[in-house]
């Protein structure tokens, strides 16, 4: 051992390996059989996972150990990738099942079309903002911290690995016991004690979300306190005073359990709080646009100089990219909307591709900022709004509303799949631009491969959706639902342009991004956001205890192997679940 | 004082905003309470035909109405209308009611067609509601909880503005105050300690595996020590400083801080020339942001 510390090492070895052909075709590998699978996943459950964590835990057995040559940001290369190609998968499973439910005639070449201009659109409006979010707002994007402390476990040393693996040990073991139904999903103490359910008590029992809150801290108590605000303040105050149909309102409804959780998933949380939440995300992502304006214009000049630099000289991709991308992205969204109806006339698919553009930007940032603060993603809620503004925006036609929906989807997942993986590059030293650049060549890979087993799928008709138990398309189904729901007329307006309102107004705030937490927070159910609270509260006690050399040394690690445990042990649970079915 | 009233002001407007943002509309709140009429009749159509379907079974009827693997009672449903549906099923159930059964299975088939016709008397009145559009919906929100609404968003926007004009007055006294670490010195600190990093690499002819450990630790103690801190002074610099200026500095602090941790994996990797080349990236990046700060 002591021979070895002595002997002098290497000075000039082959290049530092980072941007490699072995990253590049192995994580296209992983991500396009991750794609298949979660899209599958995605069907018969109604979610999906993330690849990060599987990808690096891929990348280290395959480049480090059976190919012994991958350095840690190799490995970050590789995991960036197979997650890029993976985000298609969520994408494409929760909107395009719908066109198939309704019965609709459309044209697969358009879905892939307008599929692919989300996946470049979605990845290079987010360039500009890495700086803005990773540098200068410092969000903590928890599972990117996850992932870094996976990618620097081989240097972190024995105590931190310690940790590390313990933490995944007890996530993953109440992880498997809540998915196996050991145990329940969460403590339901307000049930214990007799109050109705729209008094919310409840404790999700998800270690990945106490890891969250743990990592986040302070940053994310805003967050709690929105939960707080929707389910302990407004869900009563609105039961109480009569604002929900009471039972005696509902002919032949006797009062219980029923109508308590009738009045708290359908009303308050169906039709008031999440719409509401929805227009607060929107109303606080644009006002800290506003608000972080000059930072954002000095990230775009940091872009331009890249440019000046000569070739290679700058770890930034430089500006033409942002602005080509932008261009190309957004013909090719005309080419779709074009091909999608045609009868549509030139000046609305010109309108729907520019509309398109600018919401995929502002939902790319609010997810992007959401999951940077909380590690939680409103993707479903901000791809309804795209498929609702493209519903009105093509006269109520639903198939260019769905297929330029799919696009909008498909790039707020690139978003924030891009800015985790820029987060867990930060934290290891991976040059942004290589990052950039691996994903930009593959992070359309995952489109037919999501498309093509959909397509599969559905065989000659009835391959899955509500007829069909094996494979409900949960997702789809919904969407399709509310397709109709809009078909009829119906769009929450009010709640979204008082939601707006409330978001706009909180941008004056001191504090970044209240308006996108409080608005994460009433979009949710409180169980998950109670859990993160436990997480933020212990993060600021042990703080105050050990100080913050300790939280670095000892939180990070723990906090990391909980939600890796429990993302990895979701993946065997699903598996578990597709074969025992 | 300010920072308190700020606060308070903000906590009632979001309250209030939120609590009267979060009203239904008069006529929206009415279709819903059918709505949810509808909903508890449709479930009581599923348990009645549970329960006949259950007594079929044990009483050995034979499948028949969708029970034990029979066909549904209507098959062919697109394009029906809830309403539709419901009334082609009862048309279907009522014309069967030849078929000679037990007494408990007789009156099963009665609360399960009863309960059809419920359910159809629902749908009905559900359907004669129409759905209000998105304009109609917001005015109808708007003349019930309008007023409300507007005072809140008063207060809320209020409390952010006492806020923030608090917040930077805070950010002005802290980094004033005794007891406050000035960020200068701090990056000055964080240059010098790198600095002497990059020296002793760079005096290492022929460094060892040791060597690299050392260097590492030392690495490590810069980078959660006074260069955590540093980087975790975001806030207070754009007290001091605005976004812009914050922007200015932090962008060739955080390209530094990157180029450590690049530094750090590269030794991990025991890949000495990388591990140099980025220890002196992040000296010429952190000579940057002191020129930045000098500027403000």
């Amino acid at each position: 051992m002591s021979e070895e510390r002595a002997t002098p090492i290497d000075l000039s070895p082959p290049p530092y390996r980072e941007l490699t052909p072995a990253a590049v075709i192995f994580g296209v590998l992983i991500g396009a059989v991750m794609t298949a699978a979660f899209t599958y996943v995605a069907l018969k459950l109604g979610f999906t996972l993330s690849g990060s964590t599987v990808a690096a835990i891929l990348g280290f057995a395959v480049l480090r150990g059976a190919l012994r040559k991958g350095s840690i940001i190799e490995n970050n290369i590789n995991q960036t990738v197979a997650s890029g190609v993976n985000t298609a998968s969520a994408g494409v499973a929760f909107t395009l099942p719908a066109l198939y439910i309704m019965g609709e005639d459309f044209s697969v070449v358009s879905v892939i079309l307008a599929a692919v201009a989300g996946a470049f659109l979605g990845m290079v409006v987010i360039i500009p903002l890495r700086k803005q979010m990773i540098e200068f707002e410092r969000l903590r994007f928890p599972s990117g911290i996850a992932v870094a402390s996976l990618l620097k476990s081989p240097g972190a040393g024995a105590q931190q690995a310690k940790l590390l693996i313990g933490g995944f040990g007890v996530s993953a073991a109440i992880h498997l016991c809540t998915g196996l139904g050991v145990f329940a999903e969460e403590i339901n103490f307000g049930g214990m004690m007799g109050a109705p359910s729209w008094v919310s008590l409840s404790v999700a029992i998800s270690f990945a979300s106490l890891g969250a809150g743990l990592l986040s801290g302070r940053g994310g108590l805003p967050f709690v306190f929105g939960g707080m605000l929707a389910w302990w303040l407004i869900a009563p105050v609105a039961v109480t005073m009569g604002l929900v149909p009471g039972v005696n309102e509902l002919k032949g409804v006797v009062a219980g359990a029923a109508y308590d959780d009738w009045v708290t998933w359908e009303v308050l949380y169906g039709q008031m709080l999440r719409p509401l939440g929805i227009g607060v995300l929107i109303g606080g992502a644009l006002s800290g646009v506003v608000a972080s304006f000059p930072a954002l214009k000095s990230a775009i000049k940091s872009l331009s100089n890249a440019s000046k630099t000569a070739a290679g000289g700058s770890d930034e991709l430089p500006a033409s990219v942002l602005g080509g991308g932008i261009a190309v992205a957004f013909l090719v969204l005309f080419g779709a909307a074009v091909l999608a109806d045609p009868s549509l006339g030139l000046g609305r698919q010109l309108l729907i591709a520019a509309v398109g553009t600018v919401w995929l930007a502002l939902a790319g940032l609010i997810v992007a900022q959401a999951t940077g603060m909380t590690d939680i993603s409103p993707m479903s809620g901000m791809s309804l709004i795209g498929v609702t503004l493209m519903f009105f925006l093509s006269g109520g036609n639903v198939v260019p509303a769905i297929i330029l929906g799919v696009a909008v989807c498909i790039g707020i997942g690139q978003c924030a799949d891009m800015m985790g993986d820029l987060k867990s590059g930060h934290l290891i030293g991976a040059k942004p631009k290589r990052q950039q650049l691996a994903q930009l060549m593959v992070c359309w890979v995952g489109v037919p491969v999501a498309v093509g087993t959909i397509v599969l799928l559905w065989g000659n008709g009835g391959g899955f959706g509500p007829g069909n138990p094996e494979l409900s398309a949960p997702q789809g189904t919904a969407l399709a639902a509310i397709m109709e729901s809009l078909q009829a007329g119906a769009a929450p307006l009010d709640k979204y342009a008082a939601g707006g309102a409330i978001g706009l107004g909180l941008g004056l705030h001191p504090v970044g991004g209240l308006g996108v937490l409080i608005g994460l927070a009433m979009y949710l159910p409180f169980s998950i956001t109670l859990t993160y609270g436990i997480g933020c509260a212990a993060h600021l006690w042990l703080q105050r205890r050990n100080g913050e050399r300790w939280m670095g040394d000892t939180l990070v690690p723990v906090a990391a192997g909980f939600i890796i445990g429990e993302a990895l042990t979701s993946l065997g649970v699903v598996l578990y679940q597709l074969l025992a079915s | 004082m300010k920072k308190m009233i700020g606060l308070v002001l903000l906590t009632v407007g979001i309250s209030l905003t939120a609590g009267f943002g979060a009203v239904l509309s008069p006529d929206f709140r009415s279709a819903t309470a059918k709505a949810g009429e509808v909903a508890f009749a449709d479930q009581a159509v599923e348990e009645a035909r549970e329960t006949y379907c259950s007594l079929r079974e044990k009483f050995k009827a034979g499948p028949a109405d969708g029970c034990e693997g029979s066909a549904p009672l209507v098959e062919n449903t697109e394009g029906l209308s809830q309403l539709a549906l419901r009334s082609a099923q009862l048309e279907v159930l009522t014309s069967g009611e030849r078929e000679v059964m037990v007494i408990q299975i007789s009156q099963a088939r009665i609360q399960y067609r009863l309960a059809i016709k419920k359910s159809m008397t629902r749908w009905a009145e559900l359907e004669s509601m129409g759905t209000q559009g998105p304009v109609p919906r917001l005015s109808g929100w708007y003349s019930s909880a309008g007023v409300g609404f507007i005072g809140g968003l008063v207060l809320l926007i209020a409390g952010a503005w006492i806020s923030r004009k608090a917040a930077a007055a805070q950010g002005d006294a802290e980094a004033d105050g005794p007891t406050a670490e000035d960020f200068g010195v701090l990056l000055d600190r964080v240059r010098e300690a790198v600095g002497t990093l990059q020296a002793s690499m760079a005096a290492c002819s022929a460094p060892t595996a040791a060597d690299l450990e050392r260097f590492k630790g030392e690495l490590e103690d810069i980078q959660k020590g006074d260069l955590a801190r540093l980087c975790a002074s975001g806030p207070r610099v754009t007290a001091r400083h605005g976004v812009e200026g914050m922007a200015s500095v932090f962008s060739p602090l955080s390209g530094a801080e990157r180029k450590l941790n690049r530094a750090w994996a590269a030794m991990v990797d025991k890949h000495w020339p990388e591990s140099s080349v980025s220890v002196v990236g992040a000296v010429a990046e952190l000579d940057e942001t002191i020129a930045a700060l000098d500027a403000l």
